[in-house]
């Protein structure tokens, strides 16, 4: 990939540290980290179940949380400003006992 | 065509046959490892009346102006447009003649550099990370909010405790580097902004502290420090059973205290605790008696409100000993001796009683050998940063390399250029391999550094880029509170002769960490063997270095690099620019030339004279060429050892959790078990001629055959070790160990004779009990294997005693063993014996002695 494309990398999530399975207990806030940096018009959301409740805190830091027992795969969908680049990340599972 | 130039306010005659010019950079590519500023060329100011009182009058003699050593304000404009060429600049006199003063002007990034010049982290107050360490302030920096964390690690020290719990003693905090680049920019006068500083392996970076807290003076509150009394009569003393003989003791604190945390309001020598803590209680000094008896030990005793005893010892005053001692609220401490005399003596003993907080970890005074400038150095080489200082505030913002080479703005200087002056196809400082280095415990390792090669023959074989005043980890893992650990050196382990391990302090370890919290749903206790306390936790921070290796660096932050430095060129084009364009240039952008048809990245802006051509050093980037993205995945080689490890014959089948290549060629180190020079044993890699070698089919196992070991009674464990394209080396933990079929190894044939003699030095009886005596035998040999069987023989001297031996299969070649010697006597003296050493596979034995009487 050239330097061009490579704004174009898709956005790599994490629990933290590259952990990409996390378990935590029902109202535990969680956090998720984004690593790359992108122009200022990109625009990431977290893609996730209903069940579960997100927070942006920063185009590179999110927290999340359920009240529901279940798995959950959680994506980053990121577009810029005229979408004409749209991206969605790996996915990553958040298990609530 | 000229400038209006002021220096520290007042507006300067310049002589005009020498035009200001001015060179614009703030990161040379050639010079990763440091951030320029802009300067002008040495201008001259005529000497006028007006510019001898600016210049302070320097040059007429008995002139004692401070000017040329100070930091002069400097303002630069166009004196056509008004425009501003330099708002805070720092204007260096560099000499005065009888017709001139020749000065130039600095500005950019050196202000922020010159507030922080041979500043010590100390230096710039890291007040707030000082703290008094005990396990409740360890736990507690495991919050968010602290700018401190202890991270459990193996620091080398004693991790667990006597009685196996987590050894807080020698656990060390570390500092957030967020925090330490917070507050340089603070003391600097100076804010900044960048996306950079949002991510997790910005937030999550610390460097340790780099020695041990002492743990040799507490931190303590005095509640009392008396002189001693004495006490007479009825020797009633603390309830401790009522010793009713008639005369003199000790009255340890005869002066009433009452404190919060505690009093003697009963009696002298009781101290009610009415705070639960930790506390010190030191004796110095010592009572003579006639006859020269002398009373200095000491006892005390906790005794809890319902008579239990909870801890009990003795201190021996003549040489100032203390007893670090945990008491609850409502428990007594009582203080007696042993003997009451019949005549009082003389000298005195001094009493103290210290509620104890904790250690002290002051970071103020061990952060005195790292600079500020260093700090900063490392993080903006950690992260690829350049910074870009605003021209009229004292604020900058940071920028990857990334980011500049993929965000920035561009600007289309096609009508502005006029020619091509030089074309440059090598940038200084570099070479064909270029390295990122860590420090290291042993000065000649290097496993955790890193490069990035440049395709040009021409070049230097190899440089060093970067090399970082942080440690590197030693490449040893150990579990710690059941998770992994490298080994974070900040202790060396020495043993003693009588077999114990001393822990010596290392100084100046500067480790850069993570931490990682992970959850002990069962628990974990926590203690501090120094202040006898603990705390049980179920979550901690653990050590990461997820992605702290230099190659890992230089993958995240360095690899569009490849695409600057591959077939450098540097060009030195001429473009017609005007004040504006100088102005607001800030080289946060990329030049396009439609004529060259290629993007370029400002290096420098050579010389810039208004009304002139200008030179302007550019560097191609290639934004065609392809570049290996960065896989943000950290690879992982990972050994199940749920179950034995599977074989058939002399194949080994290792069940794998791995992310490497399918294809990708392993290898298998084994390790044997050997002992490990501090009396015990340790699993070793075997060295080998020829690497054992499996390639990675895909499906989570790794095959491999083993016909080349050394025949063993002990098994193998095995480490498997991948190395990625980037040299980046991924290893498994120990497997399980292995037992195969003995068919499957190389003979071993029985070695050599290479023993010539074997001595018993010592027997030393170290307990009697009923029916059995345990010695120590003590001997040295010179057989050069590293271990052998020993037999050890007691023979009994009696009429019909009988010969005991044991047999010691790994015996050092030098060294000790213990023996048990029964003997029939219950509870008389033992019977005597005389002991002998015995190298069956050498042939030699040693000499007779008689066991200890």
């Amino acid at each position: 990939m050239s330097i061009l494309r490579a704004k174009l990398a898709k956005p790599v999530i994490s629990f933290g540290l590259g952990r990409t399975v996390f378990t935590a207990l029902i109202g535990q806030e969680v956090k998720i980290y984004s690593g790359l940096i992108y122009p200022k018009d990109y625009v990431l959301n977290l893609n996730h179940s209903p069940d579960l409740t997100s927070r942006k805190v920063n185009n590179n830091y999110f927290t999340i949380e359920g009240n529901t027992a279940g798995e959950y795969e959680i994506t980053l969908f990121l577009s810029n400003g005229d979408k004409t680049v749209q991206l969605i990340s790996n996915k990553i599972t958040l298990i609530i006992t | 065509m000229s400038y209006l130039v002021y220096i520290n306010g007042i507006l300067i005659d310049l002589d005009e046959s020498r035009p200001l010019s001015q060179t614009k950079q703030v990161n040379d590519m050639a010079k990763l490892d440091n951030r320029q500023s802009n300067f002008t060329n040495n201008f001259r100011a005529r000497d006028t009346e007006n510019n001898r009182r600016a210049f302070g009058y320097l040059g007429i003699e008995g002139n004692q102006s401070n000017l040329p050593y100070q930091k002069n304000t400097a303002k630069v404009f166009d004196s056509e447009t008004g425009e501003a060429l330099v708002v805070n600049g720092w204007a260096v006199i560099r000499r005065t003649t009888n017709a001139m003063f020749e000065v130039f002007v600095v500005d950019g990034i050196i202000d922020f550099y010159k507030a922080i010049e041979n500043k010590t982290v100390s230096d710039i107050g890291v007040e707030a990370l000082n703290h008094v360490k005990d396990v409740a302030t360890i736990v507690d920096s495991w919050n968010d909010d602290k700018p401190y964390i202890y991270i459990i690690a193996d620091y080398n020290g004693k991790v667990y405790t006597d009685d196996s719990k987590l050894n807080a003693d020698y656990l060390v905090p570390s500092v957030r580097k967020s925090y330490l680049w917070n507050r340089i920019h603070e003391y600097a006068g100076f804010t900044y902004s960048g996306d950079v500083f949002q991510t997790e392996k910005f937030l999550n970076n610390l460097i340790t502290f780099p020695k041990p807290v002492p743990t040799s003076e507490p931190v303590v509150t005095l509640i009392t420090n008396q002189e001693n009394g004495v006490l007479t009569g009825g020797s009633w003393f603390g309830g401790l059973g009522g010793l009713n003989s008639f005369g003199y003791a000790p009255s340890f604190f005869p002066n009433n205290f009452d404190t919060a945390q505690a009093n003697n309001n009963q009696f002298a020598n009781q101290i009610n605790i009415e705070v639960t803590g930790t506390y010190r209680l030191t004796a110095e000094g010592e009572l003579l008696f006639e006859g020269g008896s002398k009373l200095k030990d000491i006892n005390w005793r906790v005794v809890g409100p319902d008579g239990s005893i909870s801890s009990q010892g003795t201190i021996d005053s003549s040489i100032g000993q203390a007893a670090i001692i945990q008491a609850q609220e409502g428990d007594r401490i009582m203080l007696w001796t042993l003997t009451y005399q019949s005549f009082w003596g003389s000298g005195s003993i001094s009493t103290k009683f210290e509620l104890v907080s904790g250690y002290s970890a002051n970071f103020n005074e061990v952060l005195v050998d790292l600079t500020a400038t260093e700090v900063i150095n490392q993080i903006m080489i950690e992260f690829g940063l350049t910074a870009f200082k605003d021209k009229a505030s004292n604020h900058i913002v940071y920028k990857t390399l990334n980011e500049r080479l993929q965000t920035a703005k561009i600007l289309d200087w096609t009508d502005k250029f006029l020619s091509r002056k030089d074309e440059r196809y090598q940038l200084t400082n570099y070479a064909k391999v270029n390295r990122f280095k860590y420090r290291y415990n042993d000065e000649n390792a290097n496993h955790f550094d890193g490069f990035f090669s440049i395709n040009d023959e021409n070049l230097r074989d190899e440089v060093t880029v970067f090399q970082s005043k942080f440690y590197a980890p030693d490449n040893r893992e150990s579990i710690v509170a059941t998770k992994p650990s490298l080994l974070f050196k900040l202790w060396n382990k020495e043993v003693k002769d009588n077999g114990e391990v001393e822990y010596k302090e290392l100084d100046g370890r500067y480790y850069t960490l993570r931490a990682e919290f992970h959850s002990l749903p069962s628990g974990f206790i926590l203690k501090s063997e120094a202040l006898n306390t603990e705390l049980t936790f179920t979550s901690a921070p653990f050590v990461s270095y997820w992605r702290l290796k230099m190659q890992q660096i230089i993958f995240d932050n360095y690899l569009p690099i490849e695409s600057i430095l591959d077939k450098t060129k540097i060009f030195e084009d001429s473009f017609w620019l005007d004040i504006r364009d100088i102005s607001t240039f800030d080289f946060d952008c990329l030049i396009y030339n439609k004529y060259m048809g290629s993007y370029y990245l400002p290096n420098r802006i050579l010389a810039y004279t208004t009304g002139q051509p200008t030179r302007v050093e550019l560097i191609e980037v290639d934004y065609f060429k392809e570049l290996d993205v960065p896989n943000p995945i950290d690879y992982q080689l990972e050994v199940i050892n749920d179950d034995p490890i599977d074989y058939v014959g002399c194949q080994l089948t290792f069940i794998v959790n791995t992310n490497i290549p399918s294809g990708s060629t392993v290898t298998i180190k084994p390790f044997a078990y050997s002992p490990d020079g501090l009396g015990g044993f340790i699993w070793t890699e075997v060295p080998m001629t020829e690497s054992i070698t499996a390639v990675y089919s895909g499906s989570g196992t790794i095959i491999v055959t083993i016909n080349s070991l050394p025949a063993t009674l002990f098994g193998y464990k095995f480490k498997l070790v991948w190395v990625s394209s980037l040299f980046e080396v991924i290893e498994s933990g120990l497997s399980n160990t292995v037992f195969v079929e003995q068919s499957c190894y190389i003979p071993v044939d029985p070695p050599a004779p290479q023993m010539t003699f074997l001595t018993i030095t010592q027997v030393e009886t170290l307990s009697i009990t009923a029916g059995l005596r345990k010695v120590k035998v003590s001997y040295v040999s010179d057989l050069t294997d590293s271990s052998m069987m020993l037999v050890a023989t007691a023979f009994n001297q009696s009429l019909f005693g009988l010969a005991q031996s044991q047999t010691f299969y790994l015996a050092a070649p030098t060294g000790f063993v213990e023996i048990d010697i029964a003997h029939n006597s219950i509870a008389g003296p033992p019977a005597l014996h005389t002991i002998q050493l015995n190298a069956p596979a050498y042939g030699v034995s040693s000499n007779i002695v008689p066991s200890a009487s």
